[in-house]
């Protein structure tokens, strides 16, 4: 039978789930990786919740039971499902030793509650918005091209990139003056782009997150068509989320076919070509976050179908070969070399880092349901930056860092946060 | 919703469905009382989490084990003793976990258990770095003692389970068996002391904490209980819970972390300058046996043991492909008599002293090495160590293997870079060995799963013999195609305490998710269980719950007799549920007989080594 990677359902991924042992791997980073004992979790939900439910293994297993019919979706069961952020960290683990897709599997128990119980109300208003405004930011207002309207944006006629902004850059005014920064610093660097500004559509990664696979398809063919309607050469996004999606997600239901890079690429390329020069000192001692959506989430997917065969007896092998999504293929090397470009600056790194960072409690649409979960994920984060000796963390995902300011300012609140976008411009631009 | 769990086992249970519900809500509510609402579980779907258990599938016929009541998580000793004082009122089972990787923790019957996960107890209590001890609660995982201690410049025994299991569990209750055994020992015998709440729900500290307020000695004043509370295997959770233990620690002389490239799944570690990672390769088993005692002898090894060829190509590899394709190289094959090692020291001249010191046993048994010893005396080794290999294959069939074996070398410059190729075979070795970490890539990625067999702690020699009588039983089951065919030699294990005992287990790797193949791995293990009788290899690491203790328990000096009443003496409600260790309500079911009957018509034949065998020994003998 001809199996492919492009898992529609959670029948799909049986066969692999059922080579879970109940290892425990997907707790923790890979084990040589593990620098503290206090920050040796590489799961936000098990941190929090503690049980084998709240981990990648945990949630395996509620979906097999769920598919096989031993048990039927509670409210319990929802909780412990939306109370993860869906950050990939357990799936990068257990892929140390495996080729398990747990992310897979918790992305289809997501789905499988969707459709037998619907979502709960505060991801209904997620949804709703999705559907009546085309974005996922219940709380926003105004239009997706508002911004146009207070940021000048010097597009092109003949662009080389088709800059994404995606919705929180387009709606939320805390990120004016980041938006603003980026901007001016692609300028600065004689970048040709155009943007789409009311008529950019969201990528619809929220709609996958809470479960309603078919929202997020027709919104994620919405966007490829989008990009291959442009006379652009490449795509550059300023979201992370959308970043991931662009790359790992959206292949799955059309190609994108053009390259896609996120801005701190372009950044690290436009310093590299001698077109931004960083040459103001900053003296700050920052702590690098590796938001998931940067990071293993934004790793590359590819299109796989084969047979699944037996060989020496038992042995199973794919052939050919499925590639497996083990997260070293994410972005991190550009946003450090950036950093370690701007004089003066230096740049601690977390215990747990790239591949195996811990999520800030961002992504997976914890945030709309468990607040609570969401921001005790974050302060487990800003405790980490403060025991590597920061007392500033950088980063560039407007999600990760809205967590991490809102952890800080729940704390101590001496911890700042800061987005890679402004440092730069500080340093170049200032 | 009460959903009995489906087991093709099928338990006698007169309860009807709403009796058992009343049950669990009653068993809830009391907990709720104790622990608050959000530390107690009865969820079907959630207890489904708890059930799915590594090889439940020979158990019961699925990945499931039967359903616990509830899942309780208490925060504290206090808290586990109320847990415990509150079955015993209800008339109710417990069973402790600590990290639950496998299917000892669970119930065997549904519906009858509180299971209590020890997830909350997660502490480091203490190192005490002057004398050599850590104090840990049971969520504290061997890796997460061992980054602690690296930085005190301290070390732990890590179980071979791996270093994301309790550390606390192995020296409690399970077993204890790893490859830092030659230097750091067997679990239990790093128990200092320890926290336990016995059966009735008693907090009691044993060991020198009860007297001194300090766990600085396991035994005393007056007489041990370490014999009663675990003996070789431990109570599998049959005698109440520890929630705190003690255990020794030992010198570490690397860095306080290790020195880490690349990213996940292809580290590459950086060996410190005083350390030694080789395969040593000799030319046959009696060479082998000879080995492990001379290296044991000269207490220069910190990590030994025994990998077989398959399990070697699962480690150093991250797919299946990769793995199928590294196993074909004939070389690679031929590493059956090889030893793994790594040496530590604190300083140059150390080094050199256990480098020659392994050269001149591994040389003086015909042997070589490889190593990342990469001195001319180090080179030498090398050649050596392809002249052994060369020998066994013969000359074609080497050169055959050169093209894949240069395949690998450049797959390593790839991932690697040119500079650190030649090193990254024992890098892997070296990150595998240090921090138990990788065995899983070995045992489960090719097939599934898998289970094990023989493993007593005997003499090194005798556990070769074991290991060759394991591997001629798996054979047969081999060529009936319900395991990997690994050549049959999977034998994995290693020398402790200078190499005065050891162990070998023979490992059989399956695809749980076949039907069969659960059943007929069971009918292997319980197959060489018997040889272990009657071959004298020893109790076997499968001589857990009462079907097993009847086969060893009369070649063994009616062992379950003692065990049987030291459970009645410490709990006579059987409050802790005890059907992994000496299980007073244990009925054999038909199941099991059926097996034994299978297993008992069909037996593999075994050729070597017969003169050791005595006269075959009762099975299936009447319980206690
Ligand atoms: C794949 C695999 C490989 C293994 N390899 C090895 C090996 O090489 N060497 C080795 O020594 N062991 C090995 N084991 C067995 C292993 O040692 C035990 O499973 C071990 O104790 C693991 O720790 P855990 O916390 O996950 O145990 P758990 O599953 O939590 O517990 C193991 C047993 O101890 C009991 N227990 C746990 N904690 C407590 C407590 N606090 N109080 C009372 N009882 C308790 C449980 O009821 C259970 O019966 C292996 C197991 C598996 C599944
Ligand atoms: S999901 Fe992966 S890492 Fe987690 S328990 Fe299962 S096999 Fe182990
Ligand atoms: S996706 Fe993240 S939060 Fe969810 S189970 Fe995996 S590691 Fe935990």
């Amino acid at each position: 039978m001809t199996l492919t990677n492009n898992y529609q359902s959670m029948a799909e991924l049986k066969s692999l789930a059922g080579k879970c042992p109940r290892c425990s791997l997907c707790k923790f980073p890979p084990l040589v990786a593990v620098r503290d004992a206090g920050f040796s979790s590489i799961c936000p939900a098990y941190e929090v919740n503690k049980m084998h439910a709240s981990s990648g293994g945990g949630m395996l297993v509620m979906g097999m039971s769920l598919l096989e019919g031993r048990s039927e979706v509670t409210d319990r069961v929802r909780r412990i499902a939306q109370e993860c952020t869906a950050c990939g960290g357990c799936d990068i683990a257990c892929k140390f030793s495996s080729d398990i897709e747990v992310l897979e599997v918790i992305f289809q128990l997501r789905a499988h509650i969707y459709k037998t119980a619907g979502a709960a109300p505060a991801h209904e208003a997620v949804l709703q918005s999705m559907r009546a405004r085309l974005h996922p930011l219940v709380t926003a207002s105004g239009a997706l091209g508002d911004w146009l309207k207070d940021v000048p944006a010097e597009q092109s006629s003949t662009p080389d990139y088709l800059l994404w902004v995606g919705p929180h850059y387009a709606l939320l005014p805390e990120l004016r003056t980041t938006l603003t920064h980026a901007l001016k610093l692609l300028a600065a660097g004689g970048v040709r782009y155009a943007v789409l500004g009311a008529s950019e559509p969201y990528t619809g990664r929220a709609a996958l997150e809470i479960g309603d696979r078919e929202l997020f398809a027709s919104f994620a063919r919405r966007a490829a068509a989008a990009v291959a309607a442009s006379s652009a050469k490449g795509v550059v996004c300023l979201s992370a989320e959308d970043y991931a999606t662009f790359r790992a997600l959206l292949p799955r239901f059309s190609a994108v076919g053009k390259p896609v890079l996120h801005v701190v690429e372009l950044y690290d390329q436009l310093i590299r070509d001698g077109k931004l020069k960083p040459a103001k000192p900053v003296a700050r001692a920052l702590a690098w976050h590796d938001p998931s959506y940067l990071g293993r989430l934004s790793e590359p997917w590819t299109s796989w179908s084969g047979e699944r065969v037996k060989t020496l007896g038992q042995m199973i092998l794919e052939t050919p070969p499925r590639p497996v999504n083990r997260g070293d293929h994410g972005c991190y090397d550009a946003p450090r070399r950036v950093l370690s470009r701007v004089p003066g600056l230096r740049t601690l790194e977390f215990f747990r880092r790239r591949e195996y960072a811990f999520d800030s409690g961002e992504c997976g649409q914890a945030l709309a349901v468990a607040p609570g979960f969401a921001l005790s994920t974050a302060q487990h984060r800003l405790a980490e930056a403060r025991a590597v000796g920061a007392d500033a963390i950088v980063t560039e995902c407007p999600q990760s860092a809205s967590m991490l300011r809102a952890a800080a300012s729940s704390s101590d609140g001496t911890t700042t946060v800061q987005m890679l976008t402004d440092v730069l411009f500080e340093s170049v631009l200032a | 919703m009460t959903v009995a769990a489906k087991t093709s086992a099928g338990w006698a249970d007169k309860r009807t469905p709403e009796e058992i519900a009343e049950l669990r809500e009653t068993v809830r509510r009391r907990l709720v009382l104790e622990l608050g609402e959000r530390w107690v579980e009865t969820d079907p779907c959630v207890l489904d989490t708890y059930s799915w258990q590594y090889i439940a599938e020979a158990a019961t016929g699925s990945q499931y084990m039967p359903r616990a009541l509830a899942i309780a998580l208490p925060a504290d000793a206090e808290q586990v003793a109320a847990v415990v004082r509150l079955c015993n009122e209800l008339g109710v089972q417990y069973k402790a976990m600590s990290t639950g990787f496998g299917m000892w923790n669970s119930p065997i019957e549904p519906d009858k258990v509180v299971q209590i996960d020890l997830r909350r107890l997660d502490r480091i209590i203490k190192i005490d770095a002057k004398n050599m001890y850590a104090i840990v609660e049971p969520y504290v995982t061997g890796n997460q003692l061992q980054t602690e201690a690296m930085k005190l410049g301290l070390n732990t025994h890590i179980a071979g389970c791996g270093a994301q299991c309790s550390v606390l569990a192995s020296a409690t209750s399970m077993m204890g068996q790893g490859l830092d055994g030659v230097s750091m020992g067997f679990s239990n015998r790093n128990l200092l002391g320890f926290e336990w709440v016995m059966p009735g729900g008693e907090i009691v500290r044993v060991g020198s904490f009860g007297d001194a307020g300090d766990y600085f000695a396991g035994d005393g004043p007056g007489p041990s209980v370490r014999g009663v509370i675990r003996g070789f295997a431990g109570a599998l959770g049959g005698l109440g819970v520890f929630t705190r233990c003690a255990v020794k620690l030992y010198p570490w002389s690397g860095p306080k972390q290790l020195d880490l490239e690349g990213g996940s799944p292809n580290f590459f570690a950086r060996i410190p300058r005083h350390h030694t990672a080789a395969v040593v390769v000799v030319k046959d088993w009696k060479s082998l046996a000879e080995l492990g005692y001379r290296i044991g002898e000269a207490e220069i090894a910190d990590y030994l043991g025994r990998n077989a060829p398959s399990l070697m190509a699962g480690v150093l590899t991250v797919d299946n492909a990769e793995a199928a394709e590294v196993y074909k190289i004939p070389m690679l094959h031929e590493l059956y008599y090889a030893l793994v090692v790594v040496m530590t020291a604190a300083s140059t001249e150390e080094m050199n002293y256990k480098r020659s010191a392994l050269r001149e046993i591994v040389r003086g048994l015909g042997g070589g090495a490889l190593s990342n010893d990469f001195s001319p005396a180090g080179i030498q080794d090398f050649l050596r160590f392809l002249k052994v290999v060369s020998a066994r294959l013969g000359t074609r069939a080497f050169l055959r293997s050169m093209p894949s074996f240069l395949g690998l070398v450049l797959r390593d410059a790839r991932r690697y870079g040119m500079a650190k190729a030649p090193m990254a075979l024992t890098s892997l070795l070296y990150q595998s060995l240090l921090r138990s970490g990788m065995n899983m890539r070995g045992v489960f990625r090719f097939a599934g799963t898998f289970w094990t067999a023989m493993g007593s702690l005997v003499t090194w020699d005798n556990a070769i013999r074991g290991a060759r009588v394991g591997a001629q039983i798996k054979r047969k089951y081999i060529d009936q195609g319900v395991i990997v065919d690994d050549g049959g030699d999977n034998a994995w294990g290693g020398l402790y305490e200078g190499g005065t005992f050891s162990h070998l287990e023979e490992l059989a790797m399956y695809d749980q998710t076949d039907p069969e193949a659960g059943d007929r791995v069971a009918e292997y293990v319980a197959e060489t269980n018997l040889a272990c009788v009657d071959y004298h290899c020893g109790d076997s690491l499968n001589a857990v719950g009462p079907p097993f203790h009847r086969m060893f328990s009369p070649a063994c000096m009616d062992y379950d007799k003692y065990t049987y009443r030291i459970k009645t003496t410490f709990d006579p409600q059987n409050a802790a549920d005890a059907t992994m260790f000496t299980d007073p309500a244990f009925a054999p079911d038909a199941r099991l007989e059926a097996r034994m009957q299978a297993v008992l018509a069909d037996r593999a034949k075994v050729s070597i080594d017969t003169s050791h065998a005595g006269a075959p020994v009762r099975v299936l003998a009447p319980l206690h």
